[in-house]
Parts: C-alpha cells; structure tokens; sequence
C-alpha cells in the first residue's frame, strides 16, 4: 500500500480535531476572561519573570516539575 | 498493511507553492490569535513556542533517534554534538533564570532509580525500533510519515500505561532528586554542566574523521533555535520543555471519558493532574506545545514542497512499531521523561538524571539499532 504523506497528515489532523471536540464536550469551559486568583495577586511582587507571568495568570508552580508535567 | 520513507514526489507549482507558503503563514498567525482569545495569551505563545519547535526539528532535519542511530552504525556523530551543543546553549540562561526566579521557575530535576534508569534503556531500545522518540515521534507524525503517524496512538497509550504502575516502580528505589545547582551552587552548577557537555562533544567529535569535524551549519542553526524556544519555554510556562506528560493526559482523557475511575492511581488523583484531567486541554501546558510540534512539523514538511508518497515497509516492522512505542510511551514515564524532558530538558536545568538518563539510553539505543536491523533483514 502506498499513502500519500498529505493523506497522513490528513488523519493526523481529523485525529486532533476529534481529540479537541470531545474535549470541548467533556472538559470544564474556559473562561479567557477570568480575574487571576486573589492568592496570585496578594504575591509579593517579584522581578522578571513572575511580573510576565502574572498577566496571564500563571499558576505558579510549588510541586516539583515531575509532580506536574514532563 | 506497509508504508515509509519518501520517494515519487508530486509536480511542483512554484506560484501555487507560495500562495501555499501564505496560507500556512497565516494559518499559523490565525491559530495562535485564536488560542490566545479562547485560553489567554500565555497559552497563544506557547502554542507558538510549540510550532517553533516542530518547524525547526522538522525544517532542519534536526533529531535524537536519528543521529544517535548515524553515530552507532556509522560513527556520524555531528548530529549528537548538535544536541549537545543545543543542550549547553540551553543551560546557560536555563540555570541562571532558575536562580534567579528561584521559586516562580521550576528545573526538570528527577530521581535517579532503577525503575529510572530501566526505563531510559527501555526507551533506548525502543526509539530505534520506531525510529523517532519523544519529539521525534510526533514531528514524524505531523510531517505525514506513517510511522510515526501508527506509532503516536500507541506511544500516547504507553505513557498513560506507564502512570497507573508508578508507585510500584518507584518502590523498587530511588534517590532523592538531585539538582546540581543544589549541590554546587548556580555557578558550579554551570561549569560543571557546560564542561560535561563540552568534554562529551569533544569526544564524539573525535569519532568523525579529521576531514569532516565541521558541524554542518544548518544543525548549528537548530541548535540556537532549540536552545532559544527552550529558554523562553521555561520563561512562560515556569517549567522546562515536555513532550510525554502531554500524551499521557490525552491518554488519560480518554480513559476518563469512557468511564474509567481514575481516582484510583496515585498518579491521577494528585491535586495538579486531577484538575488537568476535568479542564480543558488547551489550558495544559505540554499538550499545547505538543500540539504546536505537530502543526509545526506537518507546515515545516508542506513548506519545503509537495509531500510525496511512500513505500512499503515490512509487516512485522508495522507490529515491531506499536510494541516499541507502547513501551517508548511507558518507559518515558518510568524515566521521567524522553529525550525531551529528561535528556535536554533535564541536563539543560541541573537536574543529574538527565546525564543517567543519557547513558542508560544510549546503551539502549545501541540494542536497538541492531534490533531493528535484524526485523529488516528478516522480513526479506
């Protein structure tokens, strides 16, 4: 059998696409517009890093990062 | 049922090319913005980061399996002193950001054990087999390579597999995580890390004949690339770049949605997963960039022209295929992480696993190379 690579990336994306609509079935909304958490905004404001991350909301991490994502 | 590897490729176009180039463009600009509006900003760019990462591992023909496949079997080693080279440019600003945000930035920093170092060999082993490992996987998925594409179901299987036996593998021993920076401070940290990675550099090198020790430039193009996007990965998302906690999500989304109790397993019923298990997967930050790798590569591959078709591979490798990727899945869990998050992510930020991780790996992969050279030949 052969398989155009087109064909390929054509399956892939049906599979993501289907993988993201059962998400948006099944998974809590997202809300864009929600305020950041009152504990983010009582932080002590910290220099760099953490004043990019606050305008997205950023949960700050306390786990370590194999408790979390890898 | 067979398949690979380019070969007959469609006519080109160069007029329908570049309105194609144009689409792509801004196909990319429409899915960031998108994200951004429905997840917030910070999600928008680290789908961008994402598709940075795939357009410069598939654009650039930048990889792990591959070289370390080339410098086994035929002492090629410029492709591992790319990584290397991308790892150090990576741990310079990676280890001093970690200091200086100490608290709001968090190192890929694991456990050395022997269900860690088992699972690095496994993967090892495996990712020869598949011929892609973490990063690898999904850029061969999304750039249409039908291995890849077979492979990814299992290897999203295997690394939500690997999360439901964790604490019995962990009860086997391990360490305590060690962070090098921990140990010898923000500075030595970097010296020892740099001068590790120099020192192995140099080594491989070594193996390359005199004539031909240039890296060539497009992998030393890669390397700042990567190098870049990790950095700025580990500023927006405050974690190192991660590719299987993503797929083990998906996996466990699935599960999840047909009715399995997970609240059962440690792994999933942890404060931080269960909530990524009940919201969106476009508010985690792995998948999003995972996501990002797999559009990337797919652009990267149209980008460069027609795609073509591709030519059989021998049925038992198909089968060799989903059994090593269901095992590269679980194993990259035993290991905390690929070669992504453990190898790059893990040396790029102190952590001492990822130099074990390496190791255990390599030794792995020179089993595997001959592995699947033995499915090969014996399918003829």
């Amino acid at each position: 059998m052969t398989l155009k690579r087109s064909h390929a990336i054509g399956v892939l994306l049906l599979g993501l696409f289907g993988l993201l609509f059962l998400d948006l079935l099944f998974s809590a909304p997202i809300d864009p517009f929600q305020a950041p958490p009152p504990w983010l905004l009582a932080q002590e404001p910290k220099p760099l890093v953490d004043s990019v991350q606050r305008l997205w909301n950023k949960e700050i991490p306390s786990e370590t990062y194999f408790d979390m994502e890898v | 049922m067979s398949s690979t590897t380019a070969t007959t490729a469609e006519p080109a176009n160069p007029a329908g090319q570049r309105r194609l180039r144009i689409l792509l463009s801004l196909g990319m600009v429409l899915l960031i913005l998108l994200l951004a509006i429905y997840a917030g900003i910070r999600q928008g760019i680290l789908l961008a980061i994402g598709l940075g990462f795939g357009i410069t591992l598939e654009g650039l023909g930048f990889g792990f399996a591959g070289p370390w496949r080339r410098a086994i079997l035929e002492r090629n080693t410029h492709g591992i002193q790319a990584q290397l080279l991308a790892i150090g440019l990576a741990a310079l600003p990676s280890l001093l950001l970690l200091d200086i945000a100490a608290g709001e930035l968090i190192g890929a920093t694991a456990p050395v054990g022997v269900s860690m170092i088992l699972g690095a060999f496994v993967f090892g082993i495996a990712m020869q087999v598949v011929l892609g490992c973490g990063s690898g996987t999904l850029v061969n998925a999304g750039s249409g390579n039908l291995m890849g594409l077979w492979a990814l179901p299992f290897f999203i299987a295997g690394s939500f597999l690997g999360t439901l036996h964790l604490p019995e593998w962990h009860a086997l021993g391990q360490l305590e995580p060690i962070a090098l920076s921990d140990w010898l401070g923000t500075s030595g940290a970097i010296l020892l890390t740099l001068g590790l990675l120099a020192g192995l550099a140099w080594w491989f090198r070594q193996w390359m004949p005199s004539n031909d020790r240039t890296l060539p430039r497009k992998f030393l193009l890669a390397a700042g690339f990567l190098a870049g996007l990790a950095v700025l990965n580990l500023l927006v998302a405050g974690q190192p770049w991660g590719v299987v906690y993503g797929l083990g999500l998906w996996g466990a989304k699935l599960a999840h949605w047909s009715g399995m109790d997970l609240a059962n397993f440690a792994f999933w019923s942890g404060a931080g997963n269960a909530e990524r298990l009940t919201q969106s997967l476009l508010l985690d930050i792995t998948s999003v960039t995972d996501f990002g790798l797999l559009l990337g590569a797919g652009i990267a591959a149209r980008w460069k022209g027609p795609l073509t078709t591709q030519v059989s591979l021998p049925t038992r490798l198909w089968i060799a295929g989903a059994i090593a990727a269901l095992l590269m899945g679980y194993a990259s869990r035993l290991a905390y992480g690929c070669n992504v998050g453990a190898f790059f992510s893990g040396i790029s930020t102190g952590s001492l696993h990822g130099w074990v991780w390496f190791a255990a790996a390599f030794a792995g992969s020179m089993i595997g190379v001959r592995l699947r050279n033995q499915l090969i030949e014996g399918s003829r």
